[in-house]
């Protein structure tokens, strides 16, 4: 691919993304002609380094990526900033030769990676498994059963976390990269929610086969506190802030297309541009903080962790609110799921991120982290 | 201007500020029945250490050892092991340069 990533996804958001979004959301399916271009743009393996044939984009160019691509369709936003995320978590530490090389495919290949590491009876909580890696004379095995799986059914690959051994304690986990053909995947709900409806979340059960190379060398707690943790958050608030800036764009047009003579323009115009501002910043700082600690320049520590609970707390609060202020200054043709000023599927898929690693949880997680919080 | 500790006292030390370690974690009901006895190099997060005993146990040793861990060291790797956190302690109480 040529030129400036994140010009193909602004082209692309508002090209083939924003052209089957509204069905996309509409039939809750899968987002198959995004994830084509994507893939036919070299931008599903954004997050690898060049030498191994990726894009090479740092987490600050990735989160304005994830912000391009939705502005057009926040779904496929969505599942392109997860599949960054297992990305990244697979290039991290030298692995067997067997496992480099199926990275090297999946970068080469543009395979789709999806997560399961929620699970029944645990919920979302990432540091706790149930299920475990157990082995016997031909080779490893999993069955899990996981609550959410984003897009687990049109993935190429999957990435389980699972307690190391039948005898391990629920915390000492390790992340698997499951090949899908020798994954059996039973849906287990339906899939039918408010919004981001083309993620394809259902619960799934995952029974998987693998080879012993296919488990990552690195501890999941490691994994999920240099990479998985911050660079969701990161990317998710790139999403959000990329979907609540559309609203803001859209509530503009509205107001300028209304002309003068309606007055002047509504103070939530006002009131979405510094909200916007503050949330810009932030999602700043915290990609740089996040490229620092996953290049080993910085270590994961306490402060850093509050500073990315908090990015996500803001973001997915904040963005609604910006929404919210859109549809105001639009009025009907904001609540209206058609037309050029429609604020509607914007706001729904907003909705889902203070679900996204519950809101509630993450402030008590970061309530107890602020016990020993340090200033920098 | 750190005055290095004779090798005996020095062991000595160290062997003290773990068992003081140790107890508190035990106190703490972390890991029971299994912090009493492990290895002091032993991993406790491979043992079933969970994130949220984590700050607990930074609390707990900040406390006791009436010490503040800078931020660098607020890590998961520093509270890997009973022999960790140990040579952290240390490193704060003994002739630290820190204000």
């Amino acid at each position: 691919m040529t030129g400036d990533p994140q010009r193909t996804c602004r082209e692309l958001a508002g090209g083939v993304l924003a052209e089957h979004a509204s069905t996309v959301d509409r039939d809750a399916r899968f987002p198959k002609e995004a994830l084509s271009a994507l893939r036919a743009h070299g931008l599903l393996a954004a997050a690898a380094p060049v030498e191994r044939g990726g894009l090479g984009a740092d987490v600050p160019a990735l989160a304005g990526m994830a912000a391009a691509l939705a502005r057009g369709c926040g779904a496929t936003a969505m599942i392109w900033a997860m599949h960054q995320v297992q990305l990244a978590c697979l290039l991290v530490g030298e692995g067997a030769p067997e496992l480099r090389e199926a990275v090297t495919m999946v970068v080469r290949d543009q395979l789709l990676i999806a997560s399961a590491t929620s699970e029944a009876g645990i919920g979302g909580a990432l540091r706790t498994s149930s299920c475990a890696v157990e082995r016997d004379g031909s080779g490893a095995r999993l069955d899990k059963r996981a609550t959410t799986v984003s897009y687990g059914v049109e993935a190429d690959a999957l990435l389980v976390s699972a307690r190391r051994g039948p005898d391990s304690p629920p915390s000492d986990q390790v992340a698997v990269l499951a090949d899908s053909a020798r994954t059996r995947l039973e849906v287990l709900g339906g899939w039918n929610p408010l919004g981001m409806r083309g993620t394809c979340s259902p619960a799934l059960r995952v029974s998987a086969e693998f080879e012993e190379w296919r488990i990552l060398p690195v501890p999941f707690g490691d994994l999920v506190a240099r990479v998985m943790t911050p660079l969701s958050h990161v990317l998710w608030a790139g999403v959000w802030y990329g979907l609540a800036s559309e609203a803001a764009d859209r509530a503009v047009r509205y107001a300028r297309a209304r002309g003068e003579s309606a007055g002047p323009p509504s103070s939530s115009l006002a009131e979405m541009r510094w909200r916007l501002a503050g949330l810009e910043a932030q999602l700043d700082a915290a990609a740089r903080d996040t490229q620092d600690v996953m290049t080993g320049a910085a270590e994961p520590t306490v402060a850093f962790t509050l500073r990315v609970n908090a990015l996500k707390l803001a973001t997915s609060q904040v963005a609604v609110d910006v929404a919210l202020a859109a549809m105001r200054a639009c009025g009907m043709a904001g609540y209206s799921e058609d037309g050029p000023y429609s604020v509607a599927r914007i706001l729904r898929d907003l909705l889902s991120a203070p679900l996204m690693i519950n809101n509630e949880r993450l402030v008590a997680i970061s309530s107890q982290l602020a016990l020993v919080a340090r200033d920098r | 201007m750190n005055a290095v500790p004779a090798r005996a006292v020095h062991g000595d030390e160290r062997t003290h500020v773990e068992s003081r370690v140790r107890d508190l974690l035990v106190r703490k009901d972390l890991l029971p029945g299994v912090i009493e006895s492990v290895d002091a190099e032993a991993d406790l997060w491979e043992l079933g250490m969970e994130s949220l005993a984590m700050v607990g146990v930074m609390v707990a040793v900040e406390d006791e050892f009436r010490v503040e861990f800078p931020d660098e060291l607020l890590t998961r790797a520093t509270f890997r092991s009973l022999a960790v956190i140990t040579d952290a302690v240390m490193g704060l109480t003994r002739g630290d340069d820190r204000p």
